[in-house]
């Protein structure tokens, strides 16, 4: 019973070789069939064998059979050929199936040492991000303070005093802090000493430079 | 023919790396090219070594044939020049005229072109194709026909099947089992 099967399986597939030899085949046997001749060496054979009848009846004189090693030769005498052989290896190194999958490993391997690193560098700066987040939690409070010291109308040197009239120095170091890097106009004490210095500096500065003067000129008629 | 999509199809396997492709076009054509040579020398062996040598040139020139023409005919175009070139070597008295794929193939009277067959050889090659030939005489009618109008007459299965008045997959099966009958006869020789 099985062989049965078998014989007529290998019967199908010999009259399908027939046929794709004759290029009747289908595309998709003429495929199939191509992949069952290139790794079976009995269809090979059969090839072969259906070739050696072909050309034998196309030449009813004479007709010479060809040694079965004939292939063997063309392969020993290209394998022989050192320029081959080169090209030979170039093609394996390029197209060999091994290949593939460690090339397909080694992108995988780079692919999660990157996103390793990339988890170890997020830890690292964890801190970071906190202290940025206190800090701009910081700024927001000291922007929301700023606004009431910009509320402030008088200036006592340096001194910032918010609306309320209460003192900003001591308990309040954050206001302290803020209040030195907020802009206050100089109080007029302070501005007379400036135009002193400016009128100084342009009386004795040197005539030849040129940007010292234009500071000091932009500065004063600022005021 | 009408060989020439098969053909391809190895041809662009062998272009893509696959070496066992060139396998079967060699298997497919080694008669053909070495018959083809010996048309130029006698002596059996000679006639294998170049038509060796033609396949090793058509395989390392594969990767520039583009298909512009047959497979077989820029094969046996290879082949022809090959034979030439040895006969150049050998000093030996070429041919006035070129002489093409197809016309070598129809060439029956090269008497001129032949070194000295030596009797074991002639014994040789009679051996397998007297039995070819017994074999299709002794095939019955139909499948005779069909294989007939295939290799000799070089017709499609449409062609065939219009030819015989049945189905093209009977002319397939016909064919096919001429085929398989005549291997069975020479199968013994062969090995």
């Amino acid at each position: 019973m099985n062989k049965n099967t078998t014989d007529t399986t290998t019967t199908t597939q010999t009259e399908y070789l027939s046929a794709f030899l004759d290029d009747e085949s289908e595309k998709f046997e003429q495929r199939r069939m191509l992949d069952e001749v290139q790794k079976d060496d009995g269809l090979q054979q059969k090839v072969a064998n259906f070739s050696l009848i072909g050309e034998a009846m196309r030449n009813e004189k004479s007709c010479v059979t060809v040694q079965p090693n004939f292939l063997m030769g063309i392969h020993d005498k290209l394998e022989a050929e050192p320029a081959y052989t080169k090209v030979y290896v170039k093609k394996a190194a390029n197209q060999s199936s091994w290949l593939q999958p460690v090339k397909g490993l080694a992108l995988a391997a780079s692919l999660a040492a990157v996103a390793i690193i990339a988890i170890n560098l997020n830890k690292e700066q964890v801190p970071v991000t906190d202290m940025m987040v206190q800090q701009t939690t910081d700024l927001t409070e000291s922007t929301a303070q700023a606004t009431d010291l910009a509320k402030v109308t008088t200036v006592d040197g340096y001194k910032p005093v918010a609306a309320d009239g209460s003192s900003a120095d001591g308990s309040n170091i954050k206001k302290a802090l803020l209040s030195a890097n907020t802009f206050h106009a100089p109080d007029t004490a302070w501005r007379n000493r400036l135009k002193r210095y400016v009128n100084s500096h342009t009386k004795y500065a040197s005539t030849s430079a040129i940007m010292p003067s234009v500071r000091a000129v932009s500065y004063a008629s600022s005021y | 023919m009408g060989t020439s999509q098969t053909d391809m199809e190895l041809v662009r396997r062998v272009q893509a790396g696959e070496k066992n492709a060139f396998d079967v076009l060699v298997l497919k054509y080694q008669q053909r090219v070495v018959n083809l040579v010996m048309r130029y020398v006698r002596d059996q062996h000679i006639a294998m070594d170049i038509a060796q040598e033609a396949f090793i040139k058509a395989y390392k020139g594969l990767q520039n044939f583009r298909g512009d023409s047959a497979f077989y005919t820029w094969l046996y175009r290879i082949a022809i020049n090959t034979a030439k070139n040895h006969l150049v070597t050998m000093s030996r008295r070429l041919p006035a005229n070129d002489i093409d794929a197809q016309e070598a193939e129809q060439f029956e009277s090269a008497d001129g072109l032949h070194e000295r067959a030596t009797p074991e050889s002639e014994m040789q090659k009679d051996e397998v194709h007297r039995a070819i030939i017994e074999s299709i005489e002794a095939l019955p009618d139909d499948l005779r026909t069909a294989i007939t109008l295939r290799e000799i007459e070089g017709f499609s299965y449409e062609e065939i099947s219009e030819a015989m008045d049945c189905p093209i997959g009977t002319v397939r099966s016909r064919i096919f089992r001429a085929r398989e009958s005549i291997e069975t006869k020479i199968g013994p020789l062969m090995d």
